[in-house]
């Protein structure tokens, strides 16, 4: 049976956190409920803790403020490191606090009929989609950054290895990986246009102010362009990105996570590793209920193996409290390095600091 | 002119069958037929998908999805998969499936009407039938013999007229014999005497309930 074990990839995730990983982007979803943030939180954590000459950027654009609630300390849109853990990051994207300093920033003004750019103070206030696209723009900004850092002007510029995702509960995160390739297709046939019509436009315009706006903007996206095209290469590459699926052993959170896989194998993204959240291990457990459940999450957890043989499947453990804090974090990250072996860790189960 | 008769008895009949039936069901069904017979190579590796696609869809209902989840999930990938295949294949043919379709419709029309306008032109004189004298009123023979032939015969027109009216009596006949709705017998009522009082109803006097 030996040989079978070793056809089977091994249950953790020690693959990512090795010093050969050479993952810039890492993003950590699935169905709501089912422990996204601890994982990537814990993901986040062991990557920083594994390397730590290197620095690790944790992004999140829930507007509920799950990391600032996760590490007990508060985060914003600009990275702060860990209280405890110098090397590791945290930014959270809040949609509408952006916007607002967006319409500050480019002054949107009164609504007055004069100033056409009026209209966007209505429309910049729920724009669907808007979590996406601003996550989109902060992957952007770290590439430019990435490439503006052979200039040593930029020296002093955080350059982190990897930056991890936690990514909103809905579908959003698969219209956010759409984005790349949409995008690169619409401002490809924008430039397109552009080069036909571009003088034409500059005619209607009118005046050499008006050519010169145009020129800018071209220019601009054109730059946007090349970004995104970058960007579309880089999350294609396995061995720059990968996608991490949390999930639950029961039944329709496992359906949602292999329609989520199916998605993420039609846009190219690379996919080998699912962690189980929430098991009970309760093999000999005293309380009926907790041997009736595991009795069920054993049986999808069987038929998982039989699914995704060639997956890294890393089960985690139920613990007896939420898991809040970088300690509780630190405990309950280690068995994504070192299987949880209910027989010699069921005692963390009850050792979670708490705060009372 | 018996053949003229004949002729133009089915042409008609034939047309008003097509109406009936309608002429996109027709077409797409003749059309099926030739392509299955035909042996085209992308039809019959579609067929062969559209079966395996059934097949898979029945075995998926037939299991439980929660008891036999692993076999359930790698049931739905095969069906994802020759779904996308299967729809790939259609896009492809339905191309030269609508030029095809079109073609039989044209073909149809063609045929149901183009003969009886070449007899019309053709034939415009031609008596088709003798009335024996005196058989009709006059004025039934006029308009029998209206608009091209001499009093007291059948010309083309004529003809045409009573085929038409004649299968339109028939459609009615057969629709209200054989396929209308069955409407229930109502049920009898007492046609008694007058005179015998009919049984009181219950009183529906209301209980005044005393207030204490």
């Amino acid at each position: 049976m030996s040989e079978l074990d070793d056809l089977s990839l091994d249950p953790n995730l020690q693959h990512i956190f090795d010093k050969e990983s050479t993952l810039k982007w890492i993003f950590v979803g699935g169905k709501g409920g089912v422990g996204k943030t601890t994982s990537s939180c814990s993901v986040a954590i062991r990557l920083a803790m594994a390397n730590p000459d290197k620095q690790y950027l944790l992004i999140s654009t829930d507007p509920a403020h799950n990391l600032s609630d996760a590490f007990g300390q508060k985060f914003d849109k600009d990275a702060r490191p860990v209280e405890g853990l110098k090397n590791l990051s945290c930014m959270e994207i809040d949609p509408s606090a952006f916007m607002e300093e967006m319409k500050s920033q480019n002054n949107f003004g009164e609504n007055d009929a004069s100033n056409p750019l009026s209209i966007m103070n209505d429309m910049t206030s729920s724009i669907p989609g808007i979590d996406e696209a601003l996550s989109f723009m902060e992957v952007m900004k770290h590439i430019k950054s990435q490439n503006a850092n052979d200039n040593p002007e930029n020296a002093n510029k955080v350059d982190y290895q990897t930056i991890i995702f936690d990514t909103a509960p809905t579908g959003h995160t698969l219209r956010f990986l759409q984005l790349p390739s949409t995008l690169e297709v619409l401002l490809s046939k924008f430039s397109e246009i552009s080069g036909k019509f571009g003088p034409l436009l500059n005619n209607l315009m009118g005046g050499a102010g008006g050519g010169d706006k145009q020129q800018d903007m071209l220019s601009k996206l054109q730059d946007i362009q090349v970004t995104v095209g970058e960007i579309n290469k880089q999350f294609q590459d396995p061995d720059l990105t990968t996608f991490v699926c949390v999930c639950i052993s029961e039944f329709l959170s496992l359906y949602e996570t292999e329609r989520l896989i199916q998605e993420l194998m039609s846009y190219n993204m690379d996919v080998n590793s699912i962690i189980v959240n929430q098991l009970l291990f309760s093999d000999e457990a005293d309380c009926k209920r907790c041997a009736s459940r595991w009795k069920m999450q054993k049986k999808y957890l069987n038929e998982m193996n039989d699914l995704y043989e060639d997956f890294h499947l890393i089960k985690m453990p139920l613990l007896g409290n939420e898991i809040r804090g970088l300690n509780n974090l630190v405990k309950f990250s280690q068995f994504l390095v070192n299987a949880y072996d209910p027989k010699k860790d069921n005692h963390i189960i009850f050792e979670l600091e708490t705060k009372d | 002119m018996q053949w003229l008769l004949i002729i133009t008895l089915l042409v008609i009949s034939i047309k008003y069958l097509v109406n009936l039936v309608g002429k996109d069901v027709i077409s797409s069904k003749v059309y099926q037929t030739y392509l299955r017979v035909s042996g085209n190579k992308a039809f019959a590796n579609l067929h062969t998908k559209k079966t395996e696609l059934r097949d898979i869809n029945k075995q998926r209902l037939a299991i439980s999805a929660q008891d036999q989840y692993a076999k359930w999930t790698k049931l739905n990938r095969r069906w994802d998969k020759l779904k996308k295949e299967v729809d790939e294949l259609e896009k492809t043919l339905l191309v030269t499936q609508a030029a095809a379709i079109n073609a039989i419709k044209t073909g149809l029309t063609v045929v149901t009407t183009g003969p009886i306008w070449y007899y019309r032109v053709m034939h415009r004189k031609s008596v088709l039938v003798h009335l024996p004298a005196g058989l009709f009123p006059s004025v039934v023979e006029f308009y029998l013999s209206f608009p091209t032939v001499a009093r007291g015969t059948i010309g083309l027109g004529g003809w045409m007229f009573i085929v038409n009216t004649m299968i339109d009596s028939m459609e009615l006949i057969i629709k209200n014999l054989v396929f209308a709705e069955k409407v229930e017998k109502p049920k009898e009522t007492s046609t008694s005497n007058e005179e015998e009082k009919k049984p009181q109803p219950a009183s529906i006097e209301p209980k005044i309930q005393e207030i204490n």
